[in-house]
């Protein structure tokens, strides 16, 4: 069973894609900042990391960051899913930094997320 | 005068950040009931009746349109703020940018049962002066608006050269705009007071954002004269890249930005 790293602060949207990921096969670990997103992508090996921007205590680019610098980490796909409201600029320093996708939670279905997590796993 | 104006510019600046946060904070909970309504569409909380799916359609549709709002609402502060960023290029060549995104409107029009149409110019244009993404973002409104009212037939976008300018034009074989309707076309919510808005489900934003977009990129939108009945056509201009107007629109725009910082 693959293991799904969400790091979302939003308990309305925790939820909702726990529930997701869970029904479609997923085993799912949740943290709710992104300091505790970065200690649980070093300490429990998820195999996917989907990421959001506006975090408390570190923002989701920083944890990109360092998910990047660290070897044990690095090569681990990473979704950003976030809400419209960051800058072009957070953007575009995700992409340069190697994530996989930049998806907007008012556009897609939680359906379409599971679909971009089983692309980036095989 | 300097007061007044710093304290205007710090009552934008709230403003601002006040829409942005309340957007935020609606979109948030509005992703959430649009995502469990496609959870529950897809099947997932089980087999779902037909007369259920009608109604979690109906309200899939409603919470769209609100995300349109929003979404549109915070463009609007973005610009009237002059927070709108603008990464203007002078190499941008218009035909290939609409070609690219010629696909995904295909597919959308034939959903609609259109055609759509992309008119190649004879002669090559020159390129335009422009950011792309905003230029694809007003190609996508005034397509976006000739699907919505156009019931069948086609939707042709074309381009021409006008003195220093490049337009993109936008026809279609709908139904046409009532000469009343015409001059507050580009107005903020010209669509609410209407009917019309009810069943294409716009939000009355979009040609106005669109209009804001072009006249900071130096061009002008306007709806082209047609006959009674015979659809209607849409135009904006971009200034070429590397002439006069293009040059001035740059230096204006950096201009705002360092004022900004």
């Amino acid at each position: 069973m693959s293991k799904v790293l969400l790091v979302e602060d939003d308990s309305l949207m925790v939820k909702m894609y726990d529930l997701k990921f869970t029904h479609d096969g997923f085993n799912v670990s949740v943290a709710l900042d992104g300091e505790e997103g970065l200690q649980k992508a070093r300490a429990e090996n998820p195999d996917i990391i989907v990421l959001d921007i506006m975090l408390p205590k570190m923002s989701g680019t920083e944890v990109l960051e360092k998910l990047k610098e660290d070897p044990t980490t690095r090569d681990k796909p990473v979704i950003i899913l976030t809400n419209l409201n960051v800058t072009e600029e957070d953007v575009a320093k995700c992409k340069d930094l190697g994530a996989k996708e930049i998806l907007m939670k008012t556009d897609v279905t939680p359906q379409e997320v599971v679909d971009k997590i089983r692309q980036y796993l095989t | 005068m300097q007061s007044a104006n710093s304290q205007s510019e710090k009552l934008d600046t709230v403003k601002d950040e006040f829409i942005s946060i309340v957007s935020h904070e609606l979109r948030t909970p509005m992703s959430t009931i649009k995502g469990y309504l496609n959870m529950l569409l897809a099947g997932d909380a089980g087999p779902v009746s037909p007369q259920v799916r009608d109604i979690l359609t109906e309200m899939l549709l409603a919470i769209e349109r609100e995300i349109r709002l929003v979404n549109g609402m915070l463009d609007i502060s973005r610009l009237e703020a002059g927070r709108m960023q603008f990464n203007l290029r002078n190499d941008v060549d218009v035909v290939e940018q609409a070609r690219l995104l010629f696909q995904s409107l295909v597919r959308a029009a034939s959903e609609k049962k259109l055609s759509l149409i992309l008119e190649t110019p004879e002669e090559s244009l020159p390129k335009a002066q422009a950011d792309i993404d905003k230029f694809i973002q007003v190609l996508i409104n005034l397509v976006g608006n000739a699907m919505k009212f156009t019931k069948n037939g086609s939707i042709t976008i074309s381009f021409a050269k006008e003195g220093d300018f490049v337009v993109t034009s936008v026809s279609d074989t709908g139904p046409g705009i009532p000469k009343d309707k015409q001059p507050h076309l580009f107005e903020k919510f010209s669509q609410a007071s209407t009917k019309e808005t009810r069943v294409s489900g716009g939000s009355g934003l979009g040609l106005y954002i669109s209009k804001f977009i072009i006249e900071k990129m130096g061009g002008e939108i306007w709806l082209a004269p047609s006959a009674k009945d015979t659809g209607s056509k849409f135009c904006f201009s971009l200034p070429s890249g590397g002439s006069e107007k293009a040059k001035e629109v740059a230096a204006n725009l950096k201009r705002e930005e360092k004022t900004d910082e």
